[in-house]
């Protein structure tokens, strides 16, 4: 049962690849994701891929599928298809980008809450849509490879040297830090100015762009960007 | 070899590790997290987010809430886990929330009774939602390991406990970015690896990281595992695409008053299922699948369009979509499916491991040094968990095995050792790359995963485990001759070789353990042994590994 289709899948590391065809058999309703385990299980077994959950909630699978970011698990599969990985991230191996860089990042721009006694009750919180609208961000790091000013090494000394100089001129960090920022934002607990960090990291790149986008549609542009700008 | 010094070392990067991990640091250790994947993207990622909260809603009391645990564990919790959760159960979302979490809140600010609500079997509103669901825990969960400073090996699985005098005395990991092999010293670790729901691959809602290997490195370090034989099925998962086989679309309750299950030649099966457990359901199907009555997916027919002509089946509907379990039904079978306008197929999927490793109330196993927090730790739901009460146990329990394992490590003198069992895992480890064999990692996976689905899932016999129990140890010699290519780099052949080492490990205590449970209580279902019998089995049942092969025995409980 099912059809051949051919596809194509970039091989190689940070020092270089190339795209090598494959060709898989496809039933209905199949996805990138599937074709990425029939090959690795029977194909191919030097794939390189991550995986999570398989249905859209971990944010692992994230890939480039015929130049658009998307998660691989809810990408139907194609004939002719490229995959590749998600554009400008640090590269392991394949489809695998290094994500340890993005944990680093987290105590860099210090991306959370102050720290505070356990209370004997719950702080009374009026929570805001704009801030559950951005809780939904599996962090697949999809939208990165989306924005025409990201680069990795730009971004990397910016949050590295943050709050001593701004990130380089010409480049930004990329949406998935303005949600994070964002999140923190929108959180009536958060003490610190996020709106400034933004700028450290380059948010004044993005007025006026909008290009980028997030495969499980956060709002990225509407729900965090024009926010932090002050809009 | 890069060898490194801890206090404190956490296995698995979920909440129970988190929660674990930042506890013993602010009790002044020195802390690292060793997990598999990047941090936080496991099955706390992907659950729906609620959490038990008792002691909110008018008269529910601490007394309450270990009732409720008691009677759906079906008595054989263990009694101090199960008085922990009930007394100190609140204590664990306020320490979430300072971890940096958000609850749902009512129109004034504030944790009221009024966004409270009851899941099956609790007697009272005790189950709080997370704006955002499962994947909001984790902002915060990785916020909170950056907070306070502790060191994060994300993309390192831990293969070995190293003991030394029958106390930890480290670990070693590989490094999967690299292909290469970790050492690390440290007098305390604190398992919190999750669950083995891949050993049913593909009928499991779990992520593909639980594969059970805090229960297998409890079992090699010389610690007991506790009612391993109780697996958690949930009835209603999707059959097809493939990728999507095993993902969670339904309840019990899902099944509105008028819901019905059909075989594939449209014989109704259960009628008015919504008030049964979900262990009762998935043995109805499991029974009729093996039958041979199953759909060309190995489904059963889920019918719920007979609810739409009532009022209390057209508000179940509702509050099912409300809930967003179904979501994935759209993409499987598309919309008149989603609106219970057509019926689609559905096949039960291993979902939570109740049992687990033995520990007390501060998750100490029976080996010194070595703690369990969080859905690896056995015991604490009995025969049979509550809805929402994991997210719970994983804050209350990581925190408490985290500042517990934080003051034994500072009480703790330099221990020997043993260099012998560090050579020899790190040997093995190298082995595993470019080996030369006759099978292939991932194939073994499959054949397990067939195995424990058709022999120990949930619907159980006499014969049936033992032909798993054969079948396990077939494997098991097979892991002996697998092949796999070179790469150093992520190679996931050696992950999953690493992997199955510990699947079959867990394998053999959940079928071991099934096989010595003469009884069906709480998920655990023999068909040989339909009754539950409190005067045989109100009882646990242990299993550990000893140098002459694996016991598994009952032993009675002992009041807290």
């Amino acid at each position: 049962m099912g059809i051949s289709l051919k596809i194509e899948i970039f091989r190689g590391d940070q020092a270089g690849g190339k795209l090598k065809p494959y060709v898989v058999n496809a039933k209905n309703g199949h996805t990138v994701l599937d074709s990425l385990f029939q090959i690795y299980e029977n194909i191919d077994p030097t794939l390189a891929f991550r995986c999570g959950c398989r249905y859209r909630k971990c944010g692992l699978c994230a890939v480039m599928a015929d130049g658009k970011a998307r998660l691989a698990c809810l990408t139907p599969l194609a004939g002719g298809m490229t995959i590749e990985p998600l554009k400008g991230l640090p590269l392991v191996r394949d489809l695998v980008v290094d994500r340890r860089p993005f944990f680093e990042s987290i105590g860099q721009l210090a991306l959370y809450l102050p720290s505070r006694e356990i209370g004997e009750d719950f702080q009374k919180v009026i929570d805001r849509d704009e801030r559950k609208r951005l809780m939904a961000c599996t962090e697949c790091l999809a939208c990165l490879a989306t924005c025409p000013k990201f680069n990795f090494r730009a971004a990397s000394e910016g949050i590295a040297g943050h709050g001593k100089r701004a990130i380089e001129r010409g480049y930004c960090a990329g949406p998935y830090f303005f949600v994070k920022l964002a999140q923190l934002f929108f959180d009536p607990r958060d003490k610190a100015d996020r709106a400034v960090q933004a700028k450290l990291i380059g948010i004044d790149e993005c007025r006026d762009c909008g290009l980028c986008y997030c495969p499980i549609g956060i709002p990225l542009y509407t729900g965090a960007i024009l926010p932090l700008l002050g809009g | 070899m890069l060898t490194e010094k801890f206090d404190v070392i956490i296995v698995g990067g979920g909440g129970a590790g988190c929660a674990a991990a930042v506890a013993a640091s602010v009790a002044g250790a020195r802390v690292a997290m060793i997990t598999k994947e990047p941090a936080a993207c496991g099955n706390t990622r992907v659950s729906g987010g609620d959490f038990a909260l008792p002691c909110v809603v008018d008269g529910d009391l601490p007394e309450a809430f270990l009732n409720d645990l008691l009677a759906g564990g079906e008595f054989i919790n263990r009694p101090e886990l199960a008085s922990v959760m009930a007394w100190m159960g609140r204590k664990a979302a306020l320490l979430a929330e300072c971890m940096g979490h958000l609850f749902e809140r009512d129109a004034g600010g504030e944790v009221s009774d009024r966004i409270m609500f009851a899941y099956g079997g609790h007697s009272f509103g005790r189950t709080i939602a997370s704006p955002g669901r499962g994947v909001s825990f984790c902002h915060s969960l990785r916020g909170a390991l950056a907070r306070q400073g502790v060191a994060s090996f994300e993309d390192c699985i831990a293969t070995r406990v190293v003991t030394h005098g029958g106390r930890v005395a480290g670990l070693v990991a590989l490094d999967l970015l690299r292909g290469e092999v970790l050492l690390f010293r440290c007098p305390c670790i604190v398992l919190a690896t999750g669950g083995a729901g891949w050993l049913y691959y593909p009928n499991t809602s779990c992520t593909r990281a639980s594969t059970g290997d805090g229960f297998a490195l409890a079992l090699q370090a010389g610690a007991e595992l506790v009612d391993m034989e109780q697996v958690q099925f949930i009835p209603f998962a999707l059959t097809t695409p493939d990728i999507l086989r095993g993902a969670v679309v339904g309840e019990p309750a899902t099944g509105g008053p008028l819901g019905r299950l059909l075989n594939a030649r449209g014989e109704v099966l259960l009628e008015r299922f919504s008030h049964m457990t979900r262990a009762q359901v998935a043995k109805a199907m499991a029974v009729e699948i093996e039958k041979g009555n199953a759909t060309a997916n190995g489904g059963i027919i889920l019918d719920l369009k007979p609810n739409l002509t009532s009022e209390e089946g057209l508000r179940a509907r509702s509050l099912t979509h409300r809930s967003g379990i179904s979501e994935a039904v759209k993409i499987a079978h598309g919309f008149a499916a989603y609106n219970w306008e057509e019926p689609w197929d559905v096949c039960p999927s291993a979902h939570y491991n109740m049992g687990g490793v033995r520990a007390d109330g501060f998750g100490r196993s029976t080996i010194t040094g070595l703690y369990a927090a969080g859905e690896v730790m056995g015991g604490l739901h009995g025969a049979n968990r509550l809805g929402s009460v994991a997210l719970t146990e994983l804050f209350l329990f990581g925190e408490r095995a985290g500042r517990d394992a934080a003051l034994l490590a500072k009480a703790k003198s330099e221990s020997g050792f043993p260099g012998g069992q560090v050579e020899a895992e790190t040997a093995r480890l190298k082995s595993l790359y470019g080996k030369k064999g006759s099978v292939r990692p991932a194939h073994l996976k499959r054949d397990l995963g067939r195995l424990m689905w058709q022999e120990v899932g949930p619907a159980r016999e006499e014969w049936k485990l033992r032909l798993a129990l054969e079948g396990i140890e077939a494997i098991k010699r097979r892991l002996a001759d697998i092949e796999t290519c070179a790469e150093l780099s992520y190679n996931l052949e050696v992950l999953d070789a690493v992997e199955l080492g510990f699947m079959v490990d867990a394998a053999w205590a959940i079928a071991a353990s099934a096989l010595e449970r003469r009884e069906s209580r709480g998920a655990h279902l023999r068909l040989d042994h339909p009754e539950k019998d409190d005067s045989k089995w109100l009882c646990n049942i242990i299993a550990r590994l000893a140098p002459d092969g694996g016991k598994v025995y009952k032993e009675q409980i002992v009041a807290a």
